[in-house]
Formats: C-alpha cells, structure tokens, sequence
C-alpha cells in the first residue's frame, strides 16, 4: 500500500507540473488601444522594461534572481532590430515576429530524406533536422513566462522570466510581429543604396578627399561582393543563386544656402532618393541640421566630419568620430581639476571667441568642470569679430589673478600669450585647444610652453606598427589623397564600421534565401555579425555596437559598444618642447577622468 | 484508504518541492576553483571620481568580491549586477560587511558618470563601487587575477571573492542563481 501511495504522488507530481501555468496560457487579447499606442506600449516594454501602466516590468532570472524591467530588458540582449546579439559568450537570439513563427531548421548534419521521391538520377532530396517548431502566440507566451520554447527545451537560464498578466503579454506578442517586419528603405536585391552630404560652402579640397575615399570603401565592397556573385551563379547546370550580395552605391546630396533652409533640402533628397544610411559628410558649419534629419527619420549617420557634433546621452542615429571640440574643453577640465598643483582658491578664467567651435569647447569644459564639482569659470565672451589681444589679456590677468586661464580662441592666440611673463613670480597655468589653434599650434611662444597646455585630440608620434603601414598603403595603392585635414585617414575608420557589418563571407550561410526564418544555429554566432540579408537600420547600429575596440590611423583606439555614439573617446593634454621645431609632448593618459 | 490518499498528497507536496531543488543541484552551471593571486599596486577611480587603490580594499579585512562588467554592456553584465545588488538586499544591514567591487573592461567609455547611473539604475547601495581607470592599470588587474580581457565583447561571466581572513580568492566562472551567490558568499564568513 505504502509502494501505492509513492507512485501516486510521483504521479500526481508529475501531473501537476506538466500543467500549463498561468502565464503560459494563450493571451487574452489586446487591449483596447489603437495600433500606433500598441506599438508604442510595447516598445516601452521592450526597450525601457515599463509596463503601459507605468509599473516596472518583473522578472527572474536562475531560478532567484528578481531583476527589476529598467535593470534589464529584452533590449540588452536582442537589440533594438530584434535580430539577437552576441556577446559575452552568449547568443540572443532572434526575436522578430517574422523569424519567431517560422520553423527554425540546423544546418548540420544534412541528411538523405528516404520520404521524398528522388525525381531524377542527380536528384538527392535532403532533410534538415527541425530545431524547433515555429512559434504561436501561445508558445510565445510560454517562452517569455516559464521559458520553455515550442520545442519543449528550456531557454538560457539567463533569459529572464517575466512576470506578466494576459494584456502585457498580448502587448509584447503585438510589438514582436511587428519589429524589423519590412527591410529599411535604400536597398533592393541589387543595390544598397547610400548618401554622403556635404552642406554649405565646404573646400573643393576637402569634399574631394572625403569623395575619394568613400569611393574607394565602396568599390572594395563591390569588388568582393562581385567576385563572390559570380561564384555563387557559377556553373551552367546550377540554377542562379537565390542571394547575391548587394553592390553599394553612394549618391551626393549637395546643400546650399542658409542652413536654416537646410532641412526642407535634406527631406526633398531623401523623398527623391530614399538612402539605407548617410557616409561621412562635411559641413560649413555644424552638423545639428543633419543629425536631426537622420534621427527623425530614423537613418543611420556614419562618421560625419564635424568638430561640432550633437552632445547627446540618448540620441540613436548619428555615429560620431568623436565628440570633437566639445571633448577639448572636458579634458582641459578633467585635467586641470585633477592637477596636484591648481589652487582652487583663485578663479578660472575663460576666454571665449564668438565662434560655434569656441563655444564648444567652453561648453565642454563648463560641464566636465561642473560635473567635478567646482564653481563656474569666470567667462569673457569676446564680441564677433574680435580677437584675443595682448593688452586684453594682460588686463584681465592683472584684475581676475587667475588660477588658470583658458583660452577658447584661434586667431589672435599667439599674438596674445605674449602677455604672459613667466619671471612676474608664479606663471598661472594657460589652456589652448588644437582644433582652435590648427597649425599655428607649433608658434606658441617659447617662455609660456612650460606652463601651457594643448588639449590635442589625436594620437602622438607616426606610428610604424602593422595597422599603419598597411592602412596607409591601402590609401596609396588606391590614390586616395592624405591631408593635414585629416578627411581620409579618420574615415579609412569606416572600413571597420561600415564594410565589417556588411563583410561578404566565403561560406554561404544560408542559402534557402533571404528573410525565410532558416537560420542556421550553429553557424549563427558568425552570422550575427553580418548585416548581410538582416537590412535593418537598426541592425545595422546593433551591428557596429557589438565592434571590437580596433585601431586607427588618427586616434589611439577606436571602439563603439551598445549605445556608444562617439568612436574615440581620448584626447592628449600637450606641451610643446622647446626650439625652433617643437615636438608635442604627452602630459596625460589617452583618456582622463 | 483515506489515510493513504494524505499520505500521497503529502508525499507530493515533499515531492514537487525536492525535484526542483535536486534539478537546480544537478543544472549547477557554475565552476568553483581557488587561486592565489597577487594584485598590483595601482590606483583606479570610482563612481564618485575617487581614487581606490585595490591593496588598501583587500587589507580591509572585510570579503571583497570581484568581477569586470562595462557600463553599456548587454548580455552578461547586466546578470552580474543583478547578481550584486540581488546579494545586496539578502544581506540586509549586513550588505556592508561586504565590499563589492566592478572593475570596468571598457575603460575609456566608463567615465565616473557612466558608472554612477549604471549603479543608480541597478539601485546599488552603497558598498558596491564601480571602478575604471587608465587601460595599462585594468590590464594590470586583468593579468594578475587570471582575468584578462583583450576585447570587451568577448568577455564572459567571472566572479572573484577574496575572503575576509586573506589567502586564496575563490574563483567563480559562470553566473550564480540567487542562492548559490548567498551560499559561496556565506563560506567566507558572511551570515
């Protein structure tokens, strides 16, 4: 009786937990919102872990784990496309309505299928082993909820499991179907279709160097992606491939007159030639007018050259260099409040000349300076058309006695540090920014050097490693023009940002075709790294986020990761050594904090 | 018969509540091994911009426990932290007697800011700081705890904990649910 009871309860057990739990069950249904509101819900769920409500999204994760929606939701994990990631050993993977209802096949072993009729001598009908089953909304459900995938196999016990009602869930469901469902604008079967801007009166130098090296990227693309078509339709008994690798071509959207005119231009452009993502880009002035474009229409902008890009913690769509005149005025700060030296006593002078790249730099430093908890510098904006001089300059030392002074100007610099005399007892410390002073940095006059500090945003000496030699003799090899302007050697960076994500492989990974949901799980890690047949905007940002740190010809390190927008992030405080033929000399690390 | 019917509900109560526990034992995804390991003397920056120097924090006599994350990091670290701040409300008023360390494996991008609203977000409480610093000091660290992380995408789940008394660090490759992490931090002398 005793051995009865047992198996009862074993029994019972056993029943008990095969029962569907209450969140697995199917959704009940939408609620009553409209499409657009649906979307919006879920994508606050999806990315920020917040329920319509304004509830916290509840998860657990290892059994025990509870983690709050905002600490983790699925948006660190399949990124913002919904195609998955890779990242610390661990494959997300798809999550798109498109990719999640339809079967998911392994590529390997391919294995004879006896069930088919062999229709011809060389015909061998294959059979691919089903992974799981494609997806419904109530398996769905099941996954989100207790982790189980249509296949009955538990997920990754570091997928959490979320804690949702009938209504959430049916949200969530709403968003998946409906995220990366159609392939971004710009691209056909044959053609990815890109733009560069160049905006206002930009230097026929300048705009033909940045032209001659965005056309020698992209021929290198199209070499390989030609090569690789021809490959794939080799063969007269073989039918054409179901995939060919997209050639790239670049468009030039040209912009005149008053900026403020700039972005009823831009909009006619695109409206004429939808583009997938703007390359690099010049400007007369600043960039704000593009960046606002590309971040309301949704299209990725790579590298633009600007020493005035946007400064945002937030916004997604323009990938910067750096943050340009900005990071000068930040390190100057970091620098300068973290010197053992700087008598916090004294006040912080500032000079700033009536320009968009002065005011940069002051901003960059009044921030990092606040941030640092120090009280504001004491500000002198020069009117237009002025420059620093001398008598001003020896003026306001002689009244405000600075601990330091800094000098945001570019014109009228040199002239003026002749004010300073080292020999009048302590020399106050003096801040200039490279991008402002441009070449004229090396005629900073001899007596103030030793007490004279240049934020300098690029690299130090030549550089005769590998990466240089080859990156240069890419250049040459292919003619492209190198400048004092740095135009080509900073975007050569796009062959790491934009050719990697697109990289034509030698093996054909999926060759059922594009977007048919056959994705191949043991060859997905290498996948996820190429755009190739995922042409989503936003994949492509997820893409260049997952970017190992690389080299470079201007910067001592280049990297973005999830959410970066601003590839380099140092910049060097200089000084310059004495005699006639200075040499900058390192004050800091890379990157100061 | 009746007796026998609560005896079954009985045994299936004891039933659905051990194989859970004895599936958890056996799905232990986790590695445990010690180390001795010798730490450079450098000096790194916390989230308030202060400098730490990790021979000072080992020599507290309090445990310490490490492990390397990065501020816009998507998979792994976000699971660590939640590891962190998960032991930190176990432990209650004792969260203190435990110095948790976060070294960053992205230095450059990890700013004191970054690293502040990355502890905010996870509601870190205090004991639990986020350290960066110049790449050749991490790199430094990284060698020395057997650690190194030449790119931060490749990264992978590591945790370290130095106990209160000194000697071997205790090695933790894989992440631990909930109460394995209470169950390790407990073998160091934390109750």
């Amino acid at each position: 009786m005793k051995k009865t009871g047992l198996t009862t309860a074993l029994f019972l057990s056993l029943f008990l937990m095969l029962l569907p739990l209450p969140g697995g069950a199917a959704p009940a249904g939408l609620p009553s919102l409209s499409a657009g509101e649906i979307v919006r819900a879920g994508e606050k769920m999806y990315r920020d872990g917040l329920l319509a409500s304004g509830k916290e999204m509840e998860a657990v994760i290892k059994g025990d784990v509870f983690v709050p929606g905002p600490s983790f939701s699925c948006v660190s994990c399949h990124l913002r496309s919904g195609i998955g990631s890779i990242e610390g050993q661990i494959l997300s993977p798809p999550t798109t309505g498109q990719k999640l209802y339809k079967p998911y096949y392994q590529y390997n072993p391919v294995v004879p299928d006896p069930s088919k009729p062999r229709k011809s001598m060389m015909d061998s009908p294959m059979a691919k082993p089903l992974f799981r089953p494609a997806y419904t909304d109530a398996a769905l459900a099941d996954a989100i909820s207790i982790g189980i995938n249509p296949a009955g196999r538990e997920l990754n016990a570091i997928m959490p499991r979320y804690l949702l009602d009938d209504q959430d869930m049916a949200v969530m469901i709403a968003y998946l179907k409906q995220l990366s469902a159609t392939p971004s604008p710009g691209v056909s079967a044959e053609e990815i279709r890109f733009a560069t801007v160049i905006a206002g009166d930009v230097p026929a130098k300048e705009r033909s160097e940045m032209l001659s090296i965005l056309e020698a990227l992209l021929r290198e693309h199209n070499l390989k992606a030609k090569r690789k078509n021809r490959y794939l339709n080799y063969g007269t008994y073989t039918k054409a491939a179901a995939f060919n690798y997209p050639e790239f071509v670049l468009s030039q959207w040209e912009l005149t007159g008053a900026p403020s005119t700039w972005r009823t231009q831009l909009e006619e452009h695109y409206r004429r030639e939808p583009v997938f993502a703007l390359l690099g880009g010049l400007s007369a002035t600043d960039w704000q007018p593009v960046h606002e474009f590309s971040e309301q229409n949704k299209l990725p902008c790579l590298l633009p050259l600007t020493d005035l890009p946007v400064i945002s913690d937030t916004d997604w769509y323009t990938l910067y260099l750096s943050k340009g005149a900005y990071l000068e005025g930040e390190v100057a700060a970091r620098y300068l409040g973290r010197s053992s030296d700087f008598d916090a006593g004294r006040a912080v002078l500032q000079i700033v000349e009536n320009s968009p790249r002065a005011r940069a730099v002051a901003a960059g430093f009044q921030d990092a300076w606040k941030e640092l908890g120090h009280a504001a510098p004491v500000t002198l904006d020069l009117p237009a058309n002025e420059q620093i001089s001398a008598a001003r300059v020896g003026a306001l030392l002689s009244r405000e006695k600075p601990s330091a002074i800094l000098l945001w100007t570019s014109s009228g610099t040199i002239a003026a540090l002749g004010a300073f005399d080292p020999t009048a007892g302590k020399p106050v410390r003096i801040h200039l920014s490279a991008t402002l002073l441009q070449q004229s940095l090396l005629e900073i006059p001899e007596q103030v050097r030793p007490f004279t500090y240049i934020s300098y945003p690029y690299r130090l000496g030549e550089g005769g490693d590998l990466f240089h030699v080859n990156a240069r003799a890419w250049l040459q090899k292919r003619a492209v023009p190198v400048s004092s302007s740095r135009i080509s050697t900073r975007l050569f960076s796009l062959s790491k940002v934009l050719l990697e994500p697109f990289q034509v492989v030698k093996r054909d990974f999926n060759p059922a075709g594009r977007g048919n949901g056959q994705v191949i799980m043991e060859e997905q890690s290498e996948m996820m790294i190429h755009v190739k047949r995922n042409y989503y905007r936003d994949y492509l940002l997820d893409v260049i986020g997952m970017m190992a740190d690389a080299n470079s010809i201007d910067y001592e390190r280049i990297s973005f990761g999830p959410g970066q927008r601003y590839l380099s992030k140092g910049c060097y405080i200089v000084q310059l050594s004495r005699g006639v033929k200075p040499e900058l000399v390192k004050m800091s690390d890379w990157v100061i904090y | 018969m009746k007796k026998h019917t609560m005896r079954a509900v009985r045994l299936c109560i004891a039933v659905l509540l051990v194989v859970p526990t004895l599936a958890w034992s056996e799905s232990r995804t986790y590695q445990r091994t010690t180390a001795q390991y010798t730490l450079p003397d450098v000096a790194l920056i916390n989230q308030d911009g202060k400098k730490i120097r990790l021979k000072t924090v080992l020599a507290s006599g309090k445990p310490v426990i490490v492990d390397f994350i990065y501020g816009t990091c998507t998979t792994i670290c976000p699971v660590l932290s939640a590891c962190f701040v998960n032991l930190q409300h176990k432990l209650g008023a004792d969260s203190g007697k435990v110095h948790l360390i976060s070294i960053s494996i992205d230095p450059e991008n990890d700013s004191p800011k970054v690293m502040k609203e990355y502890l905010k977000r996870y509601r870190a409480k205090p004991g639990w700081d986020f350290l960066t610093g110049s790449r050749k000091d991490i790199d430094a660290v990284m060698r020395a705890l057997d650690a190194y992380i030449p790119n931060k995408m490749s990264h992978y789940a590591l945790t370290l904990i130095h106990p209160q008394q000194g000697g071997a660090w205790i090695r933790i490759n894989g992440i631990m649910s909930s109460s394995e992490f209470m169950a390790e931090v407990r073998k160091v002398g934390i109750q």
